[in-house]
């Protein structure tokens, strides 16, 4: 995760309010809302509060109200917008981070995680408090670095849509060799990073995950520099 | 069999922690157990099975999905939902059902897959 600030902030409709109640604890500084404002609010509105609503939009971020569609999740909403807004150049260096993605709900998490499966030619983080998600697509060849400061040990590779045949890893603890994986049969959990690089190969798409050390935080008391900041996209 | 075991704190804090304990659902898919966090249950739904699930509104729901984990499902077909499934296909990467609704105090479900059953808890003050 690196220090550029976003270059464009969305929020979907629940996360506005989150934002709104939140940032304000973690950084009581008069006029964080306003600096953390996102570009767009968008998903079915039927979260946000009127209050919240009314915040933003005077701040001058776009609503844009999709409640007509409930067959796409609030996420893919944003990440479809996303992708529609910027330029082909600007997609193959695009990484979207989605913060508050885990946790809460199960069914929610499982529908972040299938978002990432659908766009799957977009690189895609989903963060936690805990740990983050990526996915793997198959057949390729993957050199993943690990920051070993904000990410780590702990990590684990899910066969989450299909069983897979073959996977192969360097970097690993316990390493797979050709190995199958498969729920009902082994599925790569608790394992652990063992230095700067992870190598992956598989036959199917994997999720990769890893999780991510308390207090990559923190701020010096009373200052706030955008610089050091990733922002909520 | 009559038993049934339930595991608090089976959820939320690392997914690879949440993957294990989904993948021992799995492996004792003939067991019914019940994975429990502050905010949802999840239960596994064996393919070979015609399952009616019953819903405690006093505890849980609305919320619900289905998630074929692990394999594609060919097939999957419900009622009691406000979105049900009619011999509807679901994977990884196409429609995944979440964000479901329960309707009334039953839910069937028949699939060609395992499916997880998973349905909101309600906060008990």
């Amino acid at each position: 995760m690196g220090s550029r600030a976003a270059t464009l902030r969305v929020c979907a409709d629940g996360g506005a309010n989150r934002l709104f109640d939140d940032m304000p604890l973690f950084y009581p500084h008069a006029d964080i809302r306003q600096r953390y404002k996102p570009d767009v609010i968008k998903g079915d509105m039927d979260s946000i509060r009127p209050d919240v609503l009314n915040f933003y939009r005077n701040l001058g971020t776009k609503i844009v109200d999709n409640s007509d569609d409930q067959d796409t999740t609030d996420l893919h909403k944003c990440i479809a917008y996303i992708l529609d807004s910027v330029s082909d150049n600007t997609k193959s260096n695009l990484c979207i981070l989605v913060a508050g993605a885990l946790g809460g709900r199960f069914d929610h998490e499982m529908g972040n995680v299938n978002t990432l499966c659908r766009f799957s030619t977009t690189r895609i983080v989903l963060l936690s408090d805990d740990c983050l998600i990526q996915l793997l697509p198959s057949a390729r060849h993957h050199e993943i670095s690990i920051v070993s400061s904000v990410e780590g040990p702990h990590c684990g590779l899910i066969p989450i849509g299909a069983p897979s045949g073959s996977s192969t890893t360097t970097g690993l603890q316990w390493n797979l060799d050709n190995t199958e994986m498969r729920f009902g049969g082994l599925v790569s959990t608790s394992n652990i990073a063992m230095g700067e690089m992870v190598t992956v190969r598989s036959d199917t798409d994997l999720l990769w995950t890893i999780s991510l050390k308390k207090n990559i935080y923190e701020v010096e008391e009373g200052k706030l520099h955008d610089s050091q900041h990733d922002s909520l996209s | 069999m009559q038993l049934c075991i339930l595991v608090a704190g089976a959820l939320g804090g690392r997914f690879d922690h949440e993957m294990g304990n989904i993948n021992t659902l799995c492996w004792f898919s003939t067991t019914r157990i019940v994975l429990l966090s502050d905010d949802c249950l999840i239960q596994l739904l064996p393919s070979t099975r015609y399952h009616e699930i019953n819903v405690l509104s006093s505890v849980e729901g609305p919320h619900c999905g289905l998630i074929p984990i692990g394999t594609p499902c060919g097939s999957s077909t419900t009622t009691g939902l406000q979105w049900d499934l009619d011999n509807t296909e679901m994977r990884f990467g196409g429609l995944v059902s979440t964000s479901n609704l329960v309707k009334g105090e039953t839910v069937t479900v028949k699939s060609d897959s395992d499916l997880l059953w998973t349905i909101s808890l309600k906060k008990q003050t």
